[in-house]
């Protein structure tokens, strides 16, 4: 598991991440993407067309991602959802929490900017 | 190859020690290699520390480690220590020699953790300073203590009244947080419920005892378990993942009235529990809600089912489905609601062949996740 960051337009960025965002994937990344997230001034996209997986523990790291950046005044969507992590994302519910978007375009829409 | 691996290595290195004195850290701390036999076939669990010589394995008393099972070749493999790198080489086995559960072909570098397969007998690999496998070990203990915490707040099946309670319960190798319970909450309705807290590991496990320890106990001032709904926001208020290490749990939890023969449930992001009545296909029981703890205020929405007589109800934690199969594929619900549909095998209890079945295909050794698997029959 892994992610980078990139520009999405004039204020957001797009972080795209790669791998499976399981309990291993999601521990592996959640003090860098914490560190990065907090320097962060532009809305966030979460790009998971290349994550074939996401776990609880995937789930509370979206979660904290977006509780953290709604605190500092900034909006965060998903988008690119594979079916089967479509599937996680409705059994929790994740959309009455936050937007959840089918790619880049309406994620842009969603947040705004 | 006789005597085991342990004694080939002692007193040799303790002479070469003394009189080539290696740096002090090295030599109160060497690197290890070793095989940890888990417990199985009357075989004691024990840990094989890997010396220079390859150590033998297999069904004979003359290996250097003896597994004595007619699934084990008399010589079945050897595991080699070279350049600090562990190989097990299968010696031409019957039933081959499992890493990770794919069979070896060639010579196989082990990573710590492997785990090796030998017909019934699992040896897991592990490798680093003496100090830091001593601490993992107490870890593991730990680990092991938080586990039989768990499985000692589960209630005793019921065999008998209005309502049958049966279960089954594996938890993985690091504990994955589920729990469930039942009870009357008076004369005529019967509650249920089963919890997924996120995570493994002892803050899951702590997280999950907290709320079983608050739920069992079928009372509790400010709370309304008999309300579902209710009850989950009340629950949601106490538990915000915030204050739990960011930590929310995924519960579903269900009110029978045996009198009424109506299902009041609620379901927080967890998937549905299935009602199986006479002759029927397995009916999902779900409602769309957050897991408790994911945001605050939410307020948890609730939905009914009518209980037709000789109706079950099966609730099971995603241990029982959502594993990835010998060759790493990912396995999901649909996946297991054909067995839910499937007849039941005389002899055999509901709970104990759907844990047959959840395991079926899955990886071997302990699952990845817990497998919790709950059956209520109304009568």
């Amino acid at each position: 598991m892994e992610f980078s960051i990139a520009a999405a337009g004039p204020r957001a960025a797009r972080i795209a991440f790669r791998g499976r965002l399981d309990a291993a994937g999601a521990e592996r990344i959640e003090e860098s993407l914490a560190a990065a997230l907090a320097r962060e001034q532009r809305h966030l996209l979460f790009d998971l067309t290349e994550v074939p997986f996401v776990g609880s523990l995937g789930i509370r790291l979206i979660t904290g991602a977006s509780r953290a950046a709604s605190r500092r005044g900034l909006r965060l969507v998903v988008f690119g959802a594979q079916p089967p992590v479509q599937e996680v994302f409705d059994t929790v519910a994740l959309d009455t929490i936050l937007p959840i978007a089918a790619d880049e375009a309406a994620a842009l829409v969603a947040i705004g900017a | 190859m006789t005597g085991d691996a342990t004694e080939r290595r002692g007193p040799e290195e303790e002479r070469t020690l003394l009189r080539r004195p290696a740096p002090a850290a090295t030599a109160a701390d060497p690197v290890l290699h070793v095989l940890d036999l888990e417990a199985a076939e009357g075989l004691a669990a024990r840990r094989i520390v890997l010396g220079p010589a390859p150590l033998s394995i297999g069904r004979s008393p003359q290996n250097g480690l003896s597994l004595p099972s007619g699934d084990v070749s008399r010589t079945h493999c050897v595991v080699a220590v070279e350049g600090g790198v562990a190989v097990v080489t299968d010696l031409g086995s019957t039933n081959g020699t499992l890493v990770d559960g794919v069979r070896a072909a060639g010579p196989a570098r082990l990573a710590h953790g492997a785990r090796l397969g030998l017909g019934p007998f699992v040896l897991v690999y592990r490798t680093g300073r003496a100090s830091d496998l001593a601490r993992e070990e107490e870890a593991r203990r730990e680990m092991e203590r938080a586990r039989r915490y768990i499985a000692a707040l589960l209630p005793a099946p019921l065999a008998e009244g209005p309502v049958r309670a049966d279960w089954r319960f594996v938890p993985s190798a690091e504990v994955g947080g589920d729990g469930f319970g039942y009870g009357w909450l008076d004369a005529r309705r019967f509650a249920v419920w089963l919890l997924d807290v996120s995570g493994h590991g002892a803050g899951s496990a702590l997280l999950a005892a907290s709320v079983m320890n608050l739920l069992r106990e079928h009372s509790q001032p400010g709370m309304d378990f008999a309300s579902p709904g209710v009850l989950l926001s009340q629950l949601n208020a106490r538990f915000q993942a915030e204050r739990q290490g960011g930590l929310f749990f995924t519960i579903w939890y269900g009110v029978a009235d045996v009198v009424e023969r109506r299902l009041v449930f609620a379901c927080a992001g967890q998937h549905p529990a299935f009602l199986l009545a006479p002759g029927g296909a397995p009916a999902p029981l779900t409602v769309r809600n957050p897991g408790v703890g994911m945001a605050p205020d939410i307020a948890f929405r609730t939905a009914e089912a009518a209980l037709p007589a000789a109706s079950r109800l099966v609730l099971f934690s995603d241990g029982a489905f959502e594993s990835r199969d010998a060759d790493g594929a990912q396995r999901g619900i649909q996946d297991f609601i054909p067995a839910l549909a499937a007849q039941a095998e005389p002899g055999l209890a509901e709970a104990e062949r759907l844990l047959r079945a959840a395991r079926t295909g899955a990886r071997p050794g302990p699952p990845e996740d817990d497998i919790a698997i709950l059956c209520l029959d109304f009568a």
